[in-house]
């Protein structure tokens, strides 16, 4: 049957990996530093005066200057530097430092051609020279590179963020705290007050909060108490008998507070993607953290009904080698997506690699259903990350951060932080909220949109598309 | 019916026929615990040795037994 059920495929997917490419970091190791309208001409003596860095000016540069050389852009008011890290923290102090023209300082990112708008437009004329389609009638695979996002979002909210994290870091560092520079993760997460994860798929970049866009989070409930969550438009029930809908397990929580976390938590940083999303809690697992499929079920036939756009569950059930999926989620996804309703599920936390890698487990190896992997800040698959051993819907479709993610628990803890394709799902889920708002897409083709966009690794097999990119 | 011989089924069916299916599933001596008329799913409880007949029930499109899906416990690092 012709009728298109599942996602497309990235390239290679054969389930062993294609083993192409290795790995893309995306950072040169050298900085961006932007200066005050005005003050360019001043720019190549404060970097020397602040930082001890030569710099050509590129007024100044022949056509011969080496793209590696340290050059100052008057034009724009903008430089290219390589720093040591004492140099790094010397222009770090000079940002921070308001009675200094030198305004921002980020690290410079790898570029390539942005494939994604001829993928798009030309979708069928790049696929007729490959091997035909997988069965699924998935778009077919696509030949891009790793295609980086477009540039994110400088809003006037980012620069301030930015400067106030620089200046919170440098105290640290006359404290005599000397944060590790593991440039460029540990400078942005400074710079941004926001977790890891959010910064890594550049949610932080992006100018969408999930407004408009209903998200139901089927799970052990929510602390309906919780101070973060004030204000917001919640809509819950419970499908457990005897409980409510109150989250007395904590899994539940943590997973709406990374999917629709607040933007600005008070006193500690930002864990949230979409915090502008209406949040529909369906309680399809105990307080004991048990639930069947027939109270999960009636959690997606509920979010379904309430027209939300983004189901998340970050559940599941072991499946063996060669297992085919649910015949009945399947039908049930797909009947969710023709409805509009776009559901993601957690790939399943069963490996113990590098010795053994589980399959995806039950539901989310079903074709119409999302499945996504966990990785850490490295990029590194997660230990226990399910793989895409069988094929048929039990693919990896992509990779969200799942270790140690930092969110929102049941109170008095208020937070905590924990690992699991549990918790790299909702992440996927809030982003896929982001670009429902952002283009008006649903179901399958929102799916494909968002996969495109992910930022390609080395494993098919453990990513699939790769790392869920928001902008 | 010995408690042990009864399990947690899942039914498909076109969501059109949810209500109708569902009835026949009842007059066939199975106990329905939910009609999911968006989805096209039936939950139900029956006796092990039934599951042939509820499949031969017209508007079946499959039948199969529950999962159940357990979390470990809230202080686990890794859920």
């Amino acid at each position: 049957m012709a009728e298109a059920n599942g996602f497309d495929k990235p390239n290679g997917s054969n389930g062993s990996g294609n083993g192409k490419g290795g790995h893309h970091p995306g950072y040169t190791g050298r900085f961006l530093i932007s200066f005050e309208p005005g003050s360019a001409g001043k720019a190549a003596s404060l970097l020397k005066d602040k930082a001890g860095l030569s710099a050509l000016g590129a007024r100044d540069a022949g056509a011969e200057a080496a793209s590696s050389e340290n050059m100052v852009f008057e034009e724009i008011g903008a430089a290219v530097v390589s720093a040591l890290p004492d140099q790094q923290r010397a222009l770090m102090a000079a940002v921070a430092d308001s009675s200094v023209p030198i305004t921002l300082m980020e690290p410079e990112r790898v570029v390539w051609a942005a494939m994604l708008g001829n993928a798009v437009a030309h979708g069928s004329q790049r696929v007729s020279s490959l091997p035909p389609p997988r069965r699924d009638s998935l778009d077919g695979p696509v030949v891009a590179p790793p295609a980086l996002p477009s540039p994110g979002l400088l809003s006037a909210d980012y620069l301030r963020g930015y400067t106030a994290a620089l200046r919170g870091m440098l105290s640290g560092l006359e404290g005599g705290i000397s944060p590790s520079l593991d440039v460029p993760r540990d400078l942005e997460a400074a710079a941004m007050s926001a977790t890891w994860g959010l910064q890594i798929t550049r949610v932080i970049q992006s100018a969408q909060s999930g407004h408009g866009i209903r998200v139901a989070v089927l799970d052990t409930g929510m602390d309906l108490h919780h101070p973060d969550f004030e204000g917001r438009i919640i809509v819950s029930r419970s499908f457990i008998p005897g409980e409510a809908v109150q989250d007395g397990h904590g899994h539940g929580t943590h997973c709406i507070g990374v999917s629709c976390g607040p933007r600005d938590p008070a006193g500690t940083q930002r864990y949230g993607v979409a915090y502008g999303a209406e949040i529909y809690v369906g309680k399809v697992l105990s307080n004991g953290g048990s639930g069947a499929d027939g109270g999960i079920l009636a959690g997606i036939n509920w979010a379904v009904q309430n027209k939300c756009q983004i189901v998340s569950m970050s559940l599941g059930s072991a499946v063996d080698v060669s297992e085919p999926f649910s015949q009945t989620y399947q039908n049930a996804a797909r009947i969710a997506e023709q409805k509009g309703t776009l559901i993601v599920a957690a790939a399943g936390n069963e490996s113990n690699r590098p010795g053994y890698v589980a399959p995806v487990g039950h539901p989310a190896n079903c074709p119409t259903i999302v499945a996504v992997a966990a990785l850490d800040s490295a990029l590194r698959v997660a230990r226990f990350s399910c793989g895409g051993v069988n094929g048929d819907g039990g693919e990896v479709n992509l990779a969200a951060p799942g270790v140690d993610v930092f969110s929102s628990w049941p109170m008095p803890l208020r937070y905590n932080t924990i690992s699991g394709t549990s918790m790299a799902t909702p992440c996927v889920a809030g982003i896929l909220a982001l670009y429902a708002e952002a283009t008006g897409l649903r179901g399958l083709a929102l799916a494909n949109f968002v996969l495109k966009k992910s930022r390609r690794l080395s494993s098919v097999r453990d990513f699939g598309w790769g790392l869920v990119q928001a902008v | 019916m010995h408690v042990a011989d009864t399990l947690k089924i899942l039914v498909s069916v076109e969501p059109s026929q949810a209500v109708g299916v569902a009835n026949a599933l009842r007059r066939a001596g199975v106990t329905v615990d939910e009609v999911l008329e968006e989805i096209g799913v039936i939950s139900a409880t029956c006796a092990e040795s039934s599951i042939a007949a509820v499949s031969a029930v017209p508007g079946v499109l499959k039948v199969e037994r529950q999962r159940t899906i357990k979390l470990p416990p809230p202080n686990s690092p890794i859920q």
